[in-house]
C-alpha cells in the first residue's frame, strides 16, 4: 500500500490515497457512499473521486447547478450536516432547490459535506451520504473529521503533485500544524508575491524535497534564517 | 498561592482599579456575545485580560480538535505560544492536566518534585516561577484549558475571575457565528481553531509586508480590526485571502480628529 501501486491508474499522485479514504469513510462513518472535490483559490474546482454513481451525481450536480451544500461549508467555513434530505427541501435544503430535488430523485436520504481548508487555504470537499434519512452520532462525526483532515493532505499531494503516500492512518491533520507553518505560508505569499495556496505548496514542497520537516522549515523562515526563492523549489 | 474557593482573599487582592476595568471587560464580554460575534477576537480579549486586568505575566488558552486532542487557541503573545505547544509536544503541563482531571491546578514551578519534569524547567527558564490553569468544561466534557503564567511565587490572584473568563469563553465558542441549534460541539471547536489559523496566516502576511516580527504584526491586525469595526477572523481572511492590502493594514494610522 505504502509504495503506492494503486497509483498505477490513477491520473495523478494522491488520486489513489483520496480513493481509499473514501472507500474508509463507508465503514468508519457508516455511510454509503462518498465523493471528493478540489478547489483552489484561482477558482478551479472538480471532482477528484467518487466511491459510486450517486456519489459521482451528487458531486457533479454541485458543478454543473453551482449550488449545494459543498459550496455552503466553505463560504461558512462549518460543516453542512443534514440528517433527513427530503425534511429538508422545505427548510434548510430550500437554499439548493434544484440540488435537493435532484438528489433525492437519486436516493439520497442524508448528506454531510465537510469543507477542506487551512485558515485560508481552499482545498475541497469531502461529501458523504447515506441512503436511510439518519443523523450522524459523534463518534461518527469525529470519524468523518479524521479521514476530511487525511483527504485535505490527500488533495495537497495531487496539487502538488508530489506521491507522499502515507498510510491514512497516521495522515497529518491540516489543523496540527505549529502556528509557525502559517505564519510562514503567510511570510512566503509575500516574498514570492503568490497566493496563499501556493506559498503553502511551495513550503511543503521545499521541506518534501530537502527530507524536513514542515515545521522546522516554518520555524527557519519565521526567524528570518531562510527565504525561499521564486525558482520554484 | 490563591484559592478560588477564598471569598476573603480575594477581596484583598482585587484593587478598585482593577475592579473597575474588570467591569468593562465583562460589559464588554456581555455586548461581544449578543449579536454576531467573532470567535478570534473574542479569545484573543480573554487571554490579554488576563495579563492586563488580572496581573499574569502571560496567558494561554487551548481547545480541544475534533479527536480530542489540544491546540493552541490563544495567547497573549508569541512567547506565550511557544510555552504552550511546549506543553502540548512535551505531553505534559498543567494545562493538559486541567483538561483531563476537569479541575484547576496550581503550582510553583520550581518546587522539587514538578509533576512536570520537561515542561517546568523550560517555563522556569523563560522567567515564569508558577502557573495556574482552569478548565473549559461544558457539562461532563472538557473542551480546553486557560492557562496563566507568573513571574513569581505565590501570585495573588483570584482564581475565580480566571475561571469566569474561562466559562465565557466556553459560552462564546458555543454561540459563536455560524453555529445553530443541534450542532456538537466538535463543528464549533474546529471554527475556532481555523480562525486561529487564518490569524497566524495574515501576520505572516503582515510580518513580510511591514518587515516587523510576529507580535507587533498581530498588534497592527487588532489595531486595524478595532478601528474599523472588522471581526479580527474576517480581516485575517482578507489579509491572507488576498482580497486586503497588506500595506494598508501595516501603514494605517487612525486619523487625528
Amino acid at each position: 500500500m505504502a509504495n503506492g501501486e494503486a497509483e498505477g491508474t490513477s491520473a495523478a499522485p494522491g488520486v489513489g490515497r483520496a480513493e481509499r479514504l473514501c472507500q474508509e469513510a463507508i465503514t468508519a462513518v457508516d455511510i454509503d457512499g462518498a465523493g471528493l472535490s478540489m478547489m483552489t483559490s484561482a477558482g478551479h474546482r472538480g471532482t477528484v473521486c467518487a466511491t459510486d454513481d450517486v456519489a459521482r451525481r451528487v458531486e457533479d450536480l454541485q458543478f454543473a447547478l453551482g449550488e449545494g451544500p459543498c459550496f455552503d461549508a466553505f463560504t461558512g467555513a462549518g460543516p453542512v450536516l443534514i440528517a433527513n434530505v427530503n425534511a429538508s427541501r422545505s427548510g434548510e435544503g430550500a437554499r439548493w432547490p434544484v440540488f435537493t430535488e435532484a438528489v433525492a430523485s437519486a436516493g439520497v436520504g442524508a448528506l454531510f459535506a465537510f469543507p477542506l481548508l487551512i485558515g485560508a487555504i481552499p482545498l475541497g470537499a469531502l461529501d458523504l451520504y447515506r441512503l436511510r434519512p439518519e443523523g450522524l452520532t459523534s463518534p461518527q462525526l469525529r470519524a468523518a473529521w479524521r479521514i476530511a483532515d487525511a483527504a485535505a493532505e490527500a488533495l495537497l499531494d495531487v496539487r502538488s503533485g508530489t506521491a507522499m503516500d502515507l498510510p491514512t492512518d497516521v495522515a497529518p491533520v491540516g489543523a496540527s500544524y505549529r502556528l509557525e507553518v502559517h505564519q510562514a505560508t503567510g511570510m512566503v505569499s509575500v516574498q514570492l508575491a503568490v497566493p496563499i495556496d501556493e506559498a503553502f505548496l511551495r513550503l511543503r514542497a521545499y521541506a518534501y524535497a530537502r527530507d524536513l520537516s514542515i515545521d522546522d522549515v516554518a520555524r527557519d523562515i519565521v526567524a528570518e534564517r531562510l527565504q525561499l526563492s521564486s525558482e520554484g523549489d | 498561592m490563591a484559592d478560588p474557593s477564598s471569598g476573603s482573599a480575594a477581596q484583598d487582592t482585587t484593587t478598585v482599579g482593577q475592579q473597575a476595568r474588570l467591569a468593562e471587560v465583562f460589559v464588554m464580554l456581555a455586548d461581544t456575545l449578543v449579536a454576531d460575534f467573532d470567535i478570534a477576537g473574542l479569545l484573543d480579549l480573554l487571554v490579554r485580560t488576563c495579563v492586563d486586568v488580572i496581573g499574569a505575566t502571560a496567558a494561554g488558552l487551548l481547545l480541544s480538535d475534533h479527536q480530542g486532542v489540544l491546540r493552541v487557541a490563544a495567547s497573549s503573545s508569541e512567547a506565550t505560544a511557544l510555552l504552550e505547544a511546549f506543553q502540548l509536544q512535551a505531553e505534559e503541563g498543567p494545562c493538559l492536566d486541567a483538561f483531563h482531571t476537569h479541575r484547576p491546578v496550581s503550582a510553583d514551578l520550581s518546587a522539587a518534585n514538578s509533576p512536570w519534569p520537561t515542561f517546568a524547567p523550560f517555563a522556569l527558564s523563560h522567567g515564569l516561577r508558577s502557573v495556574s490553569a482552569l478548565p473549559m468544561r461544558l457539562r461532563e466534557q472538557s473542551i480546553g484549558a486557560l492557562n496563566l503564567f507568573h513571574d513569581h511565587h505565590e501570585p495573588e490572584i483570584d482564581l475565580r475571575i480566571a475561571q469566569a473568563l474561562a466559562d465565557v469563553a466556553t459560552i462564546g465558542i458555543l454561540h459563536q457565528e455560524g453555529a445553530r441549534a443541534g450542532d456538537l460541539i466538535i463543528d464549533q471547536l474546529q471554527a475556532a481553531l481555523n480562525s486561529r489559523v487564518l490569524i497566524e496566516q495574515a501576520k505572516g502576511v503582515l510580518a513580510a509586508t511591514g518587515h516587523i516580527d510576529m507580535d507587533t504584526a498581530f498588534q497592527l491586525l487588532r489595531r486595524y480590526a478595532r478601528d474599523h469595526n472588522a471581526k479580527l477572523s474576517v480581516l485575517a481572511g482578507q489579509i491572507a485571502g488576498g482580497t486586503l492590502q497588506p500595506i494598508a493594514v501595516v501603514e494605517w494610522r487612525q486619523p487625528a480628529r
